[in-house]
């Protein structure tokens, strides 16, 4: 009740534009493309064959309906010839399709989603999801992660300055969550006692939804963070004033209400995981 | 009113029957034995069992193979038509998987006492779980035994015999192979 | 088998014919399928008009809340949605039912291998049903992990409340020992009571998928049975095999083993669910097209060749869960190595049909839709193979679309032409051929509505089991879809309502179908209804193969049966 926005004056354009075709969320990552662009390609190649496929079909039922009254041709297509020729569809198709997904997803894989950046200049960011909020973590002024002087912002508050690296290392606090950027176009999935990792770059300054994509409970579906892109200096700005010793009260309130919840102890956060 | 019967359905048929169940079976404890080795691998350790809980396990394995080897004896005397002998060490290898469970038990009962009981660590868990799975197959192992010593009197084919023996000597192996997953 | 007292007890219930045991198994899939439907209903209410009164039952089911679905309600039934449809649906439907209908009776066999263990195999699967409609009864509710159940979740750490969970486990297991039972039945009987004459490769082709999937039955449900073990003992006396980080309380277990185990078998079930189907609609177009089944062997070998590889893929569940790199590209090529043999296999649908004579009967329309479903659902898995893809496709909409294109498209339109074509042969009449073209074209287009919009849906970053969409921003312009899409769904569920009243009117009416209504070469069309038990008056002799249509030599009619000789 409380969400529910009368909808019904929405939805007769919604149903047309809706009907074939719908964007995703805006890509504002340096990488997205690159998804978007291996989905794009997989959309028109087996949009041919499906394509020829229907045709296929579709002449089939028109040409060789029963009611033409004609006797069915007896060939039980076993010959070499046929089966050289369906061979040779399944190798092209495997070929055409496959191999090319195949070939643009492992050079994505290795210029991008697995080549995390080794300069100095990212942001490091430790995530720790819980039932049913997102706690966020960075390492402070001595760059250190597990320290005193970590900066733990409030939940689901997560922000990161535009066009720099951002490396996310994830654990879960209690059951397996999953770490899902739409506007970024990655996901990661957090578990328990397990350090996984993700790096991206955003390109536009904003906010942007946090959601969990693994079910992880009753409230699995208002698990949500933001994510605000800005500038280096407001970025920085934001940093200093979640430094511990500022905003030790805000700290303390929800460090105190959670404390009943789930125990998320104050200074949580691990050494941070070097990846090769 | 004639039904179609293939020639010697009955052996056929039960023994491909039996032999997708053992493969099944197979693939039950491999399940176990790999998700073992999962564990170990991830909190890199090791079980290590106190000397008297594997001299047990090996006294247990030594009884479950006598069973075998008193099932062999009886496959003999049942070949050569002696039926009195056959049902003698058929009991024997009831005797036999009766002790090896109450030897089990003996161990699990040892085992938390030392304080490895259950719940005390994955590790241990899973040989509770593999020797407990194991056990309900012994017990269903037991009750082919009996089912075949009560029927002795009346078997004419060795086909029966045949098949309960594969299964005994297989579920003996089985232990075999998941007592050496432990120790090693 | 020489049984023929026949009180009701034994005739009925407690029967160890196949036949018999054949419709038990109908009887009870309908049902799950019509209970699973129900609550694929009120999902997508929940989906397209979040948070607001249930229409009719919505007050009397739950008072409390005024009629709307709570969080945990509808993570309850998402959760029964799919356990429900998977195993207790399509299970029962496919390889209950018609694995023992028709495979004894193609293959030219009196019964199974082992009647009494089939007896076994269905109540053994009642019993797992009961047992998971007990969790019904408590007041906690039922399972609500998803039907992949993943702990820590499914754990008493993961904090769904009540016996739910525990209850699910049970049943499940239940059902595996059901399962395995039936399998070791069915490839028995395949490899050992085959008639004389009745090769390998002149088996029908529905034999063929039947044992495939008989096969991958008997070697992976143990595998999931292990596991849910496992899951049992976390749940119950307080191990932690699936406990890490801050939930175990000693040394680490791993969640990730419980997902690997799931999925070892996971793969290879959804081919379990979709291998029948292939053989079946094989052999339905040939039937339908007049015309033998067309490369008939190279689709035998292709079935082969994906249910092998199937077995080596599961990895592809698991693109998100940090997997070595290594791995990963190699479970995306074995993976999209499956494409060959099936685009081989689906190029001899078409091939079947082309120059032949075909007949638009309801089988056959199911038929040509599978065709279409499953082009698309195969072809869609395409995105989910590709690792960068499904980083951003996995756990959304596209995934629920592209499953139940693959699962509930094509093997509900499996299973509705095998109703079709083999419901003369259970009940002897046939389903009425009006109503069952409605029913085709409302299921088509409601369906491919439904399940292609769930893929849009997910391109556009909706992710899959969130109880109200409009919590995010970002979901926002998917509003109005996700209304039509549920419009779209009451309709599927409709059409279905056509068909329960087609077989019900069907089945009681005065009209009789002929013995072999259409023209069919198998074995099973070749004595009078009502079949006996033992089914043939002597054995059978094969002489040919199952797809004897439109031989040139044969001059009066079009077909030759399996069992025929050639007599000029």
């Amino acid at each position: 009740m409380k969400n529910y926005q009368s909808k019904n004056i929405n939805s007769i354009p919604y149903f047309f534009s809706g009907f074939w075709y719908k964007d995703p969320p805006k890509d504002v990552s340096l990488d997205g493309y690159r998804i978007d662009n291996v989905i794009h390609y997989t959309d028109l190649v087996i949009g041919i064959y499906f394509g020829i496929v229907v045709a296929a079909l579709a002449y089939f039922i028109f040409k060789y309906r029963a009611s033409l009254g004609h006797k069915a041709e007896y060939d039980h297509g076993n010959s070499r010839k046929n089966v050289m020729f369906t061979g040779g569809l399944g190798l092209l198709v495997f070929f055409s399709v496959d191999a090319v997904i195949e070939k643009m997803a492992f050079k994505d894989l290795k210029e991008a989603f697995w080549n995390f950046p080794k300069t100095e200049n990212v942001i490091r960011i430790e995530v720790m999801p819980q039932q049913f909020a997102w706690n966020f973590c960075y390492a402070g002024p001595d760059n250190e992660f597990g320290t005193d002087d970590d900066i733990i912002p409030s939940q689901n508050q997560m922000h990161i300055p535009v066009n720099t690296p951002v490396v996310v290392q994830i654990a879960s606090w209690d059951v397996i969550h999953s770490f899902y950027l739409p506007n970024f176009r990655i996901k990661q999935d957090a578990t328990p006692g397990m350090i996984t990792a993700l790096w991206f770059q955003a390109t536009e300054t904003g906010v942007f939804d946090i959601a969990c994509a693994e079910l992880c409970g009753n409230s699995h579906y208002k698990m949500k963070g933001f994510l605000t892109v800005e500038s280096e200096e407001d970025f920085q700005s934001w940093l200093s004033e979640n430094t511990p010793e500022e905003s030790q009260d805000d700290w303390d309130d929800w460090g105190d209400e959670d404390e009943e919840d789930t125990g998320v102890p104050e200074d949580w956060g691990w050494a941070w995981k070097e990846i090769k | 009113m004639p039904v179609f019967i293939l020639q010697n359905k009955d052996k056929d048929l039960s023994i491909i029957g039996l032999v997708i169940t053992m493969a099944s079976i197979v693939m039950l404890f491999g399940t176990l034995i790999s998700s073992f080795y999962v564990l170990k691998i991830r909190m890199m350790g090791q079980l290590t069992l106190p000397n008297i809980i594997i001299q047990l396990g090996i006294a247990n394995t030594v009884i479950l193979l006598i069973s075998s080897i008193t099932f062999i004896f009886s496959e003999n005397m049942f070949r050569k038509n002696k039926l009195n002998n056959y049902s003698f060490w058929l009991l024997m290898t009831i005797f036999g998987g009766i002790f090896f469970l109450i030897g089990q038990m003996y161990l699990w009962n040892k085992m938390t006492q030392l304080g490895i009981g259950i719940t005390k660590g994955q590790l241990s868990d899973m040989f509770y779980l593999m020797s407990g799975a194991h056990g309900l197959h012994i017990i269903a192992g037991i009750v082919a035994l009996i089912w075949l010593q009560s029927t002795s009197k009346k078997l004419t084919t060795n086909h029966r015999v045949n098949l309960v023996g594969i299964f005994w000597h297989f579920l003996g192996f089985l232990w075999f192979v998941l007592f050496a997953v432990i120790l090693f | 088998m020489s049984g023929h007292q026949k009180s009701f007890w034994t005739k009925y219930i407690f029967s160890t014919d196949h036949k018999m045991i054949a419709k038990q198994f109908l009887w009870l899939g309908m049902f799950f399928l019509f209970f699973g439907g129900a609550l694929a209903m009120l999902i997508r209410w929940q989906l397209g008009y979040p948070e607001q009164p249930v229409p009719l039952i919505g007050n009397w089911m739950w008072p409390g809340d005024g009629g709307i679905i709570n969080p945990d309600i509808y993570n309850q039934m998402f959760t029964m949605h799919g356990t429900i449809m998977i195993f207790w649906a399509i299970t029962p439907l496919l390889i209950g039912a018609f694995g023992n209908f028709i495979i004894p009776l193609q293959i030219g066999a009196g019964d199974m291998a082992f009647p009494k263990l089939n007896l076994f195999s269905f109540w053994t699967m009642f019993l797992a049903s009961l047992i998971l409609l007990s969790s019904y009864l408590l007041p906690t509710g039922t399972a609500a992990g998803g039907w992949t159940s993943y702990p820590p979740l499914s754990s008493p750490a993961g904090g769904i409340p009540g016996l739910g969970q525990t209850i699910w486990t049970v049943a499940l297991i239940f059902m595996g020992v059901s399962s395995m039972m039936g399998a070791i039945n069915y490839i028995t009987t395949v490899v050992r009571m085959r008639a004389p004459g009745m090769d390998y490769f002149k088996m029908p082709l529905s034999v063929w998928g039947l044992f495939l999937t008989s096969i991958l039955n008997a070697v992976f449900v143990p595998v999931i049975a292990a596991g849910l073990v496992m899951l049992l003992l976390d749940q119950t006396i307080g191990t932690e095999f699936f406990l890490a980080g801050r939930l175990a309380s000693g040394d680490p277990g791993d969640p990730l083993l419980f997902q690997h185990v799931f999925w070892i078998f996971g793969h290879p079930e959804v081919y379990i669910l979709i291998l029948p189907v292939w053989g079946i609609i094989s052999d339905l177009l040939s039937v339908f097209s007049r015309k033998p089944a067309f490369g008939y062997r190279v689709t035998a070998i292709a079935m082969c060749t994906v249910t092998a590889l199937s077995t080596l893929v599961w990895g592809h569940h698991m693109y998100t869960t940090g997997m070595s790199p290594l791995l990963g590209k190699s479970f995306m090529f074995l993976t999209l190595l499956i494409s060959i043999p099936s685009a081989m296999f689906f190029l001899n649908w078409l091939g079947t049909m082309w120059k032949g004579s075909i007949h638009f009967t309801s089988p056959m329309l199911f038929s040509i839709g599978v065709i279409w479903v499953f082009g698309l659902g195969g072809l869609t898995g395409l995105y989910n193979a590709t690792i960068t893809a499904d980083i951003y496709l996995h756990d959304t909409m596209f995934v629920v679309g592209h499953f139940h294109y693959t699962l509930a498209a094509s093997v509900m339109f499996g299973s509705f032409a095998a109703i079709y074509f083999w419901f003369p042969r259970m009940f002897g009449r046939k389903l009425d051929s009006r109503l069952g073209k409605i029913h085709f074209w409302g299921t088509f287009i409601s369906i491919n509505f439904v399940f292609f919009n769930m893929m849009v849906l997910g391109y556009a970053g909706h992710h899959r089991r969130i109880y109200n969409p409009s919590e995010y921003s970002f979901l926002e312009p998917l509003t109005g879809l996700n209304e039509w899409i549920s419009i779209f769904s009451f309709l599927l569920g409709v059409f279905q309502v056509v068909f329960l009243i087609n077989m019900v009117w069907s089945m009681f009416k005065k009209e009789r179908s002929p013995q072999n209504p259409w023209k069919a070469t198998t074995l099973e069309w070749t004595m009078d209804y009502p079949i006996p038990h033992g089914n043939f008056e002597e054995t059978p002799l094969v002489h040919n193969g199952p797809h004897e249509y439109s031989r040139p030599d044969i001059k009066d009619r079009d077909w030759l049966g399996q069992n025929e000789r050639i007599t000029v």
